[in-house]
């Protein structure tokens, strides 16, 4: 899931720590960390209040909620299984579980958790929890009266392991002490490898000593130098025996690490590491309803369709559109054919008509031209030829004046641009010779 | 050496399978639908354009009839006034034919007289030609003039030649004036083109 909320709730000493945790596309982020004091010592009805009360008041809601229990309340041990039974660990395990509980099968939760085997390794390092059912069924119905379902369960051992191997990747050794009033326990985690001491004690700081070199002899370390050291719980702060560490989550303040026992139960259902256990088992865990989400996905889907169809519709409407102007084409195609053959017909009909009509307006314009001259030469005129070529008139012969003629030529709506082709001579009578020429302007 | 699949190898596995498939599907089938649809739609507006113009052409069905029945109607008149083209020598005989008659409803005797062969004038039409020559009165040219444009054959004088056997530079002292003239004229007719196709 890119988004979950989960929260971690330790019971240790006398108190209750709750963490909540998001993880956001596998970035962790710190929302808050409450506690109640001196839970353990309320009654289970005013346990189930408290609890309401912080789930009201902070508006805590989560998909998973884990809880975790000090280790003394169960059992913690590693064993190495031959790789060979990888397939077969879960029954492996199940048979070792006689000679490591004091308790009849049947009473107990169990559960276990191994690293990948690493490649050309000969044996398998598995870590069992086992509680009695006694001690977890209780706490499993008050968080269900409390409206706080528990998702899982683990020992504190296991979930601070868990916390360091799944916040800190490498194999830097890590000591973890929870300072409890009342007793401090210690667990160190060094490739793989878990132990966990518990020392009883009003003094806190004595009591811390004692456990850290108890985990340096058992897991071989030289020296605290070397070592993450991470100091938790009611009683941590008044002890000084290194700077806090920085948890690696955003929001998490300097003071965090002191709640570190409910991060790292919180971290139970968001990472995974060698350390993962849950000892409820699975019919009795807390699975939130994925209903409420239905109408969510559904919405989703419905959205994502809508917008493909979103995208789809233009071309879509487009294509069918296009078939419909195809089809309506197919339709009239013949009749505009047949039109279009008309048109070409009448075309080449008009075409025709204008070549015959400009056929027929080049007729010749004889009888306009003698009739003209009948009308405008003066009885004194004379004339000795006509002649009439494309459009043009040609006339000779004698007057009493040419240049009149030619002014009265010139002068008729027939005749146009009258000009003498030949100079005009003067015989011996009076009389001048002469030869016109005129274009007809043809009256439109 | 033994094969295990872990679940985390199942769902790698399982993402792969599913990633694979989303990929052909969308490759093969979704994004060439969509092409398809695209390309589809790309063709509307020369489409809508193309339909746009039958519809005017459907819309002008019963004017292009109209238009198109007066146009041959036209276009049949005008072509009356054609000599008949089928034929060379039949142009050549109803030009000449149309030229006698009008010169005998006038008295004209014609003289010497000559038909050219069609010549081609335009893409549409040939034209003939008819050379004459007579002596007449300037009335009777003028009416055979008036005749020849009279006629139900377009013809037309392309040339007139029109001169007096006597000159006269002012009225005789007594008697009439002899008013004869000689004239020589070319007259035209025109005819279809055969390649045309003729009377349509």
């Amino acid at each position: 899931m890119m988004f979950k909320n989960s929260i971690g709730i330790e019971i240790a000493g006398k108190d209750l720590r709750l963490a909540v945790l998001r993880s956001r596309l596998g970035k962790l982020r710190l929302v808050q960390t409450l506690d109640v004091p001196g839970f353990v010592g309320l009654a289970q009805g005013d346990q189930v209040s408290a609890i309401v009360q912080l789930v009201t008041r902070h508006k805590l809601s989560a998909s998973s909620v884990y809880l975790t229990l000090s280790r003394d309340q169960g059992i913690v041990r590693q064993f190495e299984f031959p790789v060979e039974v990888l397939e077969k660990l879960r029954s492996s395990v199940a048979l070792q579980l006689e000679t490591l509980c004091p308790w009849p099968a049947e009473e107990i939760y169990w559960d276990f958790s191994g690293d990948s085997p690493r490649k050309g390794s000969k044996s398998i390092r598995v870590t069992v929890a086992i509680i009695p059912r006694l001690v977890l069924d209780p706490w499993i119905e008050l968080f269900r009266l409390a409206k706080l379902p528990l998702s899982g369960a683990s020992l504190s051992s296991l979930s601070i392991a868990h916390g360091v191997g799944s916040l800190w990747k490498g194999n830097a050794p890590t000591i973890v002490l929870d300072c409890e009033s009342g007793y401090v326990e210690g667990v160190v985690v060094q490739s793989g490898q878990l132990f966990s001491v518990t020392q009883n004690g009003d003094e806190v700081s004595h009591s811390a000593q004692s456990v850290i070199q108890r985990l340096l002899a058992l897991s071989r370390l030289p020296s605290l130098e070397t070592v993450r050291l991470i100091v938790c719980g009611s009683e941590g702060q008044s002890i000084e025996l290194a700077a806090r560490v920085a948890l690696p989550i955003e929001n998490a303040k300097a003071d965090s690490s002191d709640k570190f026992g409910a991060i790292a139960s919180s971290l139970n259902s968001l990472r995974k590491s060698g350390f993962e256990t849950n000892l409820i088992p699975s019919a009795l865990r807390y699975r939130r309803s994925q209903a409420p989400l239905i109408p969510a996905y559904v919405l989703l889907v419905l959205t994502a369709i809508l917008g493909l169809l979103l995208a789809m519709r233009e071309p879509y409407q487009l294509t069918g559109y296009a078939s419909t102007i195809d089809s309506e084409i197919q339709r009239i195609a013949p009749v505009a054919r047949e039109v279009s053959k008309q048109q070409s017909e009448l075309n080449k009909l008009s075409e025709r008509y204008r070549a015959l009509s400009a056929g027929f307006k080049s007729r010749d314009y004889n009888l306009e031209a003698l009739r003209e001259l009948t009308r405008t030469l003066p009885p004194t005129a004379w004339l000795t030829n006509y002649s009439y070529q494309d459009g043009s008139v040609t006339i000779s012969g004698l007057a009493d004046s040419a240049s009149e003629l030619q002014k009265l030529l010139e002068d008729t709506a027939l005749f146009k641009e009258v000009q003498f082709t030949s100079s005009v001579t003067r015989d011996a009578k009076g009389k001048d010779h002469f030869t016109i020429k005129a274009n007809i302007e043809v009256p439109r | 050496m033994k094969f295990i699949i872990r679940d985390r190898d199942k769902k790698a596995l399982i993402m792969l399978v599913v990633a694979l498939g989303s990929y052909l599907a969308i490759s093969r089938l979704a994004l060439p639908a969509y092409d398809r649809e695209k390309a589809g739609a790309e063709g509307v507006a020369a489409k809508e354009d193309e339909l746009r113009k039958y519809r005017r052409a459907l819309i002008a069905k019963d004017r292009y009839t109209q238009l198109l029945e007066q146009a041959k109607k036209s276009v049949a008149e005008a072509e009356a006034g054609l000599v008949r083209g089928d034929n060379p020598s039949l142009a050549q005989v109803e030009l000449q034919t149309i030229v006698e008659d009008a010169a005998k409803k006038v008295n004209i005797p014609l003289g010497q007289r000559s038909v050219s062969n069609a010549k081609k004038k335009d893409q549409y039409f040939n034209e003939i030609a008819m050379s004459i020559s007579f002596d007449s009165t300037v009335n009777q040219a003028a009416s055979f003039l008036a005749e020849l444009r009279s006629s139900p054959k377009f013809v037309t004088v392309r040339s007139l030649q029109m001169a007096p056997l006597q000159p006269a530079v002012e009225a005789p002292p007594k008697g009439d004036l002899k008013k004869t003239v000689r004239v020589s004229m070319t007259v035209f007719a025109l005819l279809m083109n055969p390649t045309v196709g003729g009377k349509s």
